[in-house]
């Protein structure tokens, strides 16, 4: 069986969510729809709103002509302006009794809609750790119907997340997930260290422990919660501290010491928030340390580039190389050269010159050069570490030296993402459900999808002059601007809904390579029957509406399914019954361009959604010859709107002119035979400037 | 000279090398003992023992890191082994990892050591062949 071909921002999500679903909803103005879509894969879409590191827009093939489409900015509009509504609903019933109620402006995830699974014999589950991955866990795990707790040894939920600043991630983003997730009727005991509180012996159920504390299976996802240290000559003095520490200390309410000059050592996500928190804590100066190239850093180009605006000062291709200390405080650090970081074969492997060095003046230096597990949970348990110290655990089935106890997240993967926590929660979750059902441990199929290729340059090339103002730098390149409703209409409106294409019945065609001369991307190969390439077809329906032999239709976007599907987009109208979407008898009729979903304006949209008006969807008004309009008025409809999409989106340059002179011409032919008639040109959204 | 392994112990506190001396010495090992880096150094040079076991935290926050450096610079200690035991992962919330840098070491561990498990640790130490250290 061939793999099933999906879109690359899908692909490159680790938990697969249908980006260009969600922004296709978005531009039909159906956000609840798109909230649905959002929540099928990930319990923290508010999180992941916010602090995604938007592996979906790295592959976005609209990346290739412009920029691409901006989903993280789209994905928290949905889930804040679906918050928001919920927000005035919940305030409206309850200002009876509290009319103060503040909102959260985050979106609760709704369980789904089917009811657990009745698994009869319920298993005890117990998750250490209340980050992403073991949330994710006890959820999936807490909807098939079994019993889980959730021990957690910090005093609330959320992991690492409540490391990142509230100016990044606010807390009540992170508070709607985890209500969310727990209300699926998950068991939260916070300030429960396992080791101090607990043993895994206990949990495990050996000898002594009550029968009824007491669990199946143990998931340990404890994450990376110490920062690593650096012996480097110097150390030990005071200010001389590490990232997770003293930021832990910010959100406990902690008295945080700041200096005036601040070094921040280090080049990724977690170095720019520490660097970002010690300039609104008043450091005057602060300065982040990394070995890599500017190109090479790790951290988030959006986050660096806001870090640098804020006046932080980014020093790449440079070491530690010592402390000098005053009477126990820390008066400079002097910095060596870093020439390469990683060898040939891409290995991390930094090389140092001692003999470059640049001394600079500052009284804090915070480590920020990686994070690793804290294994205190494994002690006594039997659960042995290797000779460096490391529990190690199987990659694919989770499973530690003792076959009850899974490992998850980054405990046994190492750095990644939040939504990479996410996903490996799902995965243990997957492991864990067919142990408790079976007894074995065995590995979860694998994701056999695989993403479709990127556009070849020639495509990219022409789509770049097919799309008018698509060669401004990349709109979110130094921020991402919440996005109002029309803005985030516009934006979703950009999504090229990959995997739309022609779709050409065998059977009926006779060859006549009519599509293979028309298509403008050259995307009809020819074999032993014409066959589109789905990298190259970008769903035009030129081809569709010239095909002599009817043989082409279009694999397009169908809101009525909320997915794809084929669709009829023949051209010229030579049967309008048997194409428009049948709704009541009726003599309106609105002919929409199908890349008009996200310009079309809000009283417009109503009006599509009204059953007395029938919908004929074509590739391009453009290509609409007058004939076509007056078969209509011939079949008996005496009001036709006309919806074209907006200039910007238009893939066929001089469309707006061509409309309107046939609207013009078709006209002054209604003045003379059907007087009553209306022949309407609507203006799309924002385009006042194509009237 | 005996074929016991020699275990040099560096640490200001005169009850862990009291402890820590019967514990190994129990166990069959000769240990010798020095209560700062610059005498640790010195007893590592004159008595070139098969493993050093070392504090960080000692009259400097770093003292341990220097000595540590140190032994591994000195040609003439090439082959010694050398353990850390720190309590300076708790003081400053940091983890340590042997790095080529700036830990040259084989291995190490935090404080406090339960029961046996220097003397396991040790004993493993000695178990891995010279050119095939763990460290990074």
């Amino acid at each position: 069986m061939s793999p099933e071909v999906i879109p690359p921002c899908q692909a490159g999500c680790p938990v697969h969510t249908d980006a260009g679903r969600y922004a296709r909803l978005v531009a039909e103005g159906r956000y609840d729809e798109a909230f649905d879509v959002i929540t099928r894969t990930n319990p923290f879409p508010s999180v992941c709103a916010n602090i995604c590191q938007r592996l979906c827009e790295k592959k976005c093939r609209r990346g290739q002509i412009d920029a691409p489409v901006a989903l993280r900015a789209l994905k928290r509009f949905v889930v804040q302006h679906v918050g928001r509504r919920e927000s005035v609903k919940a305030s409206e019933s309850e200002s009876s009794k509290n009319p103060d109620t503040p909102g959260t402006g985050y979106a609760l995830t709704r369980p789904p809609s089917h009811a657990p699974t009745d698994l009869g014999s319920r298993s005890r589950v117990a998750v250490i750790g209340a980050g992403p991955a073991g949330l994710t866990a006890a959820r999936d795990l807490a909807l098939l119907g079994h019993r889980v707790s959730v021990l957690e040894r910090l005093d609330r939920p959320g992991g690492m997340l409540n490391v990142i600043p509230q100016y990044r991630l606010p807390r009540p983003a992170l508070d709607a997930d985890i209500d969310a997730i727990l209300s699926a009727g998950i068991e939260l005991k916070c300030s429960c260290e396992i080791g101090r509180d607990v043993s895994l012996g206990d949990l495990l159920g050996s000898a002594g422990a009550s029968p009824s504390r007491s669990f199946d299976t143990v998931i340990v996802a404890t994450g990376l919660s110490r920062s690593r240290g650096t012996a480097v000559p110097g150390f030990g003095a005071q200010r001389f501290t590490a990232a997770i520490p003293w930021m832990a200390d910010i959100w406990l309410g902690n008295k945080v010491d700041v200096g005036r000059r601040v070094a921040v050592i280090g080049g990724g996500n977690v170095a720019v928030d520490v660097a970002r928190t010690a300039r609104r804590l008043g450091a005057d100066y602060v300065a982040m340390i990394c070995l890599e190239s500017r190109a090479e850093m790790p951290a988030d180009p959006i986050e660096a580039s806001l870090a640098e605006a804020e006046g932080i000062h980014i020093l790449p291709s440079l070491a530690l190389k010592r402390v000098f200390n005053h009477e126990g405080q820390i008066a400079a650090i002097e910095l060596m050269a870093v020439p390469s970081v990683f060898d040939a074969t891409g290995r991390f492997a930094p090389t140092y010159d001692p003999a470059r060095i640049r001394t600079l003046k500052v009284d804090m230096v915070i480590l920020s050069i990686g994070q690793a597990p804290d294994r205190s949970w494994a002690a006594g348990s039997g659960i042995r570490p290797n000779e460096r110290g490391r529990i190690v655990a199987d990659r694919d089935t989770h499973i530690t030296s003792n076959p009850r106890v899974f490992l998850a997240g980054e405990a046994l993967r190492g750095p990644g993402s939040a939504i990479q926590a996410v996903a490996d929660g799902h995965h243990v979750a997957d492991v864990v459900a067919r142990f408790l059902a079976t007894g074995q441990v065995t590995k979860p199929p694998a994701d056999q999808a695989v993403p479709l290729p990127n556009f070849p340059p020639d495509v990219a090339a022409k789509l770049r002059k097919l799309h008018p103002v698509a060669t401004e730098a990349e709109p979110f390149a130094s921020s991402e601007p919440s996005l109002d409703e029309a803005a985030a209409c516009r934006e979703a409106g950009r999504c090229l809904g990959c995997l739309s294409g022609a779709a050409i019945d065998e059977t009926k065609c006779a060859m006549c390579l009519t599509c293979y001369r028309v298509c403008p991307l050259d995307a009809i190969e020819i074999g032993e029957a014409m066959k589109p390439n789905p990298s190259r077809c970008q769903a035009c329906g030129i081809c569709a509406s010239v095909c002599p032999a009817n043989a082409i239709r279009l694999t397009t976007w169908d809101s009525a399914q909320s997915g794809f599907s084929i669709a009829d987009c023949r051209l010229p109208i030579a049967d309008p019954e048997s194409q428009i979407e049948n709704r009541e008898s009726t003599n309106s009729v609105a002919v929409r361009c199908r890349h008009a979903g996200a310009t079309v304006g809000s009283p417009d949209r109503a009006r599509l959604d009204e059953p007395a008006v029938a919908l004929l969807d074509v590739p391009c008004l453009a290509r609409l010859k007058a004939i076509d309009l007056l078969r209509l008025f011939r079949q008996g409809y005496r009001d036709v709107s006309l919806y074209p999409c907006a200039a910007e989106n238009c893939k066929y340059g001089k469309a707006w002119e061509n409309i309107q002179s046939v609207v013009e011409f078709v006209r002054g032919i209604l003045s003379r035979s059907w007087p009553e008639a209306k022949l309407d040109l609507r203006v799309p959204e924002g385009a006042a400037a194509q009237k | 000279m005996s074929d016991k392994p020699l275990v040099l112990l560096v640490d200001d506190d005169p009850g862990f090398l009291t402890a820590n001396s019967l514990l190994l010495e129990h166990a069959g090992f000769r240990v010798i003992t020095a209560e700062s880096g610059r005498a640790g150094l010195a007893a590592a040079r004159a008595n070139k023992p098969d493993v050093v076991v070392l504090d960080v935290m000692m009259e400097r926050p770093d003292e341990g890191f220097i000595l540590a450096r140190a032994i591994r610079a000195d040609r003439r200690l090439a082959g010694v082994k050398v353990l850390v035991v720190t309590a300076a992962a708790q003081r400053y919330q940091m983890l340590f990892e042997p790095d080529e840098l700036w830990l040259p070491v084989t291995k190490v561990i935090e404080k406090p050591t339960a029961g046996d498990e220097l003397v396991k640790e040790i004993a493993n130490l000695l178990a891995v062949p010279q050119n095939s250290e763990g460290r990074k």
